[in-house]
């Protein structure tokens, strides 16, 4: 499938039929299918169009595009990235991230060990979220971070579950904590032990053997993650969550809780920098999305500048910080249609679509329809548009 | 005595301490000879020139390396090899301290693997991949980056805007390779990072290469500037990469044997004769002589005529080497002694670099 997608957008750019690339032996060279320089930029230049991607510099040497072969081993994984949307790693510590175990013996790091962990800190820049599962007391392995000089910070952690607990019960408390589903979840150990206790209870997180005569162990675990979704601010948007989670707490009713946290919304007519945060949202929420509809950066783009379409964002801040955009609607402008309506699951239950809604009838007027299509994870607003006035749209 | 006899004749003067015969201060202006023009116990308008050029360059290079302290310091608390080649760190190592050439620009070589990290570091720290123009920065697209990228060994260059008013820009090159972009021969980088120096520039501490692999860098990017057919074009060929070459061999503190062998490592010793060849034609001295007998084999002998960077490419030169620096106007010789194709090559690279 994936061969096919890749080779229909070379077919495109060299001028040739898809079902001819198709039936070339794969050691074919790409230069004798005519794919000279300025094609090929402009392949790439396709490509990331298509898949919402940027290829990385990394992938951009002439050898790895030098036949079908290697053009395809090297692009493949993009297309995977995009499927593929992992939110969390949760990394085991003791011979993982360093090499002995921590408190019972000396622990160091090596090659291999640094660039696992440079890897993992790529992976909190891009907006992954970092989480720690270890079999260990939490002193060890604090000091251990403490005492080590290595790319991976204790900074870098959002949560971390060191104690004598099974591991699948801490990555189920990890998900509860994070309100995220667990198939957001990638989870490296050393131990094949964990690895198959993991695969058997908790089979939709992604469970990888960190192995290290594994050459491909780095780009194993990479490719879970998708590199075009990034957000740097991720994980200090989730720590202050936690703060208005632990607010809460000290309220009796919700309603006295939200009215306390001084939320300022700004909800208005999306602009074409917004596209970006607004396709990622329509990509990572799967709870409070109402048809699905999954959009690229330029998708959003062409939207915003259609007269056919509205294009909202929803961004909020209270007291405990920016919560940056946290929703977004594609609406169709003279049918009335709302085509895709997407809130953050890190906002739920605080009223925001309320806000969203009220901000689309205000543009385009009552006798709303809207797309939705149920699905296991939306199953619980199935009847939103229902209870506010919107007709389901068929 | 022909004219170029006495233009070499005052250049080595001033070389080895002494006033010039001629009065070159025009000449060692147009080709960037700085070093060489400040030593002229003249006040005309090319030395007022350049004194204010380099009064400028001094500043940018001290608030330029001010600006990105933070970059390097990330670099290193993130274990990134990286080495800072060209501009202040050769200045610092060939000639009397870091304000002694011509700098535009920080050029930072670094893994291939590397330069995603890298580029979000300079993004985070205000850089964008842009090309400087008359009305200010202009964001580069997506192909000229890609193109950058893809067929030649910099990524496209990143520029930050400043306040200051003697520079509005501050330009950051990341070089992924040491051997340029159309080379089958590619340079292992982790080879030629392993085991840097630190140095410090205007107080900032920054990593450099060994002298040895400095010098082959050097050299291999000023053959590039000598043979490209593009940069000929764009008027590359100067004294200034002469001069550089030879006051590394003067001032490195190379040991030549271990310079042999890296050299026979990488395979590059006929790219390190050709700059040592031409460089012997302008500068006279036993040191630079005895570089040059060391360094020569018969495949070297092959290299001297010739122009150009890859096979489809290579000619040889009609006109000799002194008139070609000092007299010719590259660009008109091109229009009668290159095919089409690779006048076509010239107008694609000036498009997209």
């Amino acid at each position: 499938m994936n061969k096919r997608e890749i080779l229909l957008i070379l077919s495109k750019e060299i001028g040739t039929d898809i079902d001819l690339l198709m039936s070339l032996p794969e050691s074919t060279k790409l230069v004798d299918i005519g794919l000279e320089s300025m094609l090929f930029i402009n392949f790439i230049v396709a490509f990331e169009e298509r898949y919402g991607i940027e290829v990385l510099d990394r992938d951009l040497l002439l050898s790895n595009y030098a036949t079908i072969e290697k053009l395809l081993h090297t692009l493949e994984k993009y297309i995977i990235q995009n499927i593929r949307n992992k939110k969390v790693l949760v990394c085991d510590c003791d011979n993982c991230l360093w090499h002995g175990i921590s408190g019972e013996e000396e622990i160091n790091i090596d090659a291999a060990t640094v660039s696992l962990q440079r890897m993992i800190v790529e992976l909190y820049d891009i907006g992954v979220l970092i989480c720690l599962c270890s079999k260990n007391d939490p002193n060890n392995i604090i000091s251990a971070f403490k005492t080590i000089n290595m790319p991976l910070k204790w900074e870098h952690i959002i949560i971390s579950k060191i104690n004598y607990k099974d591991k699948a019960t801490n990555i189920v408390e990890i998900a509860n904590e994070l309100k995220l589903s667990l198939d957001s979840f990638v989870f490296i150990d050393d131990s094949e032990y964990e690895i198959d206790l993991i695969n058997s209870l908790l089979p939709e997180v992604e469970a990888i053997n960190v192995n290290f005569t594994n050459d491909n162990i780095i780009e194993d675990i990479r490719a879970n993650f998708n590199y075009k979704c990034c957000n740097t601010q991720r994980t200090q948007q989730y720590r202050e969550q936690k703060e208005r989670e632990k607010a809460k707490a000290n309220y009796n009713d919700i309603s006295e809780y939200n009215t306390s946290l001084n939320t300022i919304f700004c909800c208005d007519i999306a602009s074409f920098e917004q596209a970006d945060r607004i396709a990622e949202i329509s990509q990572r929420t799967n709870q409070f999305n109402m048809s699905g509809a999954r959009y690229t950066k330029k998708d959003i783009q062409l939207y915003i500048s259609s007269n056919n379409y509205f294009v909202l964002s929803l961004s909020a801040k209270d007291r405990f910080g920016d919560m940056g955009i946290i929703g977004m609607a594609v609406v169709r402008r003279e049918q009335k249609i709302i085509e895709s309506f997407c809130i953050s699951c890190r906002v739920l239950g605080r009223g925001f679509e309320k806000v969203l809604l009220d901000k689309i009838k205000e543009l385009v007027g009552s006798e709303l329809k809207g797309v939705f299509l149920k699905t296991e994870k939306n199953k619980h607003f199935q009847m939103f548009y229902i209870e506010n006035g919107v007709t389901l749209y068929e | 005595m022909n004219k170029y006899d006495k233009i070499l004749e005052s250049i080595n003067a001033l070389a080895n301490g002494k006033q010039p015969s001629l009065d070159i201060s025009e000449l060692l202006y147009q080709h960037k000879c700085f070093y060489l023009l400040n030593k002229i116990n003249r006040d005309n308008e090319y030395v007022q020139m350049m004194n204010n050029d380099m009064k400028r360059d001094s500043i940018y290079i001290q608030e330029s390396y001010k600006e990105c302290e933070n970059i390097f310091k990330i670099l290193e608390e993130n274990s990134i090899q990286y080495a800072i080649i060209k501009g202040a760190v050769l200045s610092k190592a060939a000639y009397e301290g870091p304000f002694c050439r011509y700098t535009k620009d920080i050029d930072i070589l670094v893994n291939k693997d590397d330069v995603d990290i890298v580029k979000k570091i300079l993004y985070d720290n205000g850089f964008i991949q842009a090309r400087i123009t008359k009305n200010g920065i202009k964001s580069l697209t997506r192909k000229e980056i890609l193109f950058q990228s893809i067929f030649s060994h910099q990524v496209a260059s990143f520029i930050k805007e400043t306040e200051n008013p003697y520079f509005s820009y501050i330009n950051i090159d990341l070089n992924t390779d040491i051997m340029w972009g159309e080379s089958d021969e590619k340079i292992d980088v982790r080879f030629v990072l392993d085991g840097t120096l630190s140095t410090t520039i205007c107080g900032i501490e920054v990593r450099k290469l060994y002298p040895e692999i400095e010098f082959i860098s050097l050299c291999l990017h000023h053959y590039k500037d000598m043979n490209s057919i593009y940069l000929l074009s764009q008027g590359s060929l100067r004294l200034k990469l002469f001069l550089d070459i030879y006051m590394y061999i003067i001032n490195g503190g190379m040991n030549s044997q271990l310079l042999l062998s890296i050299c026979k490592k990488l395979n590059v010793t006929k790219y390190i004769y050709y700059c040592l060849y031409y460089t012997k034609m302008i500068f006279e001295n036993d040191k630079l002589e005895k570089y040059c007998y060391d360094f020569k084999t018969v495949e070297c002998e092959q290299l001297i005529e010739r122009y150009g960077l890859s096979e489809n490419e290579f000619a040889v030169w009609k006109v000799d080497f002194y008139k070609r620096l000092f007299d010719l106007d590259i660009r008109e010789y091109f229009k009668d002694n290159l095919p089409m194709k690779l006048r076509d090559k010239i107008a694609l690279n000036e498009l997209y670099m």
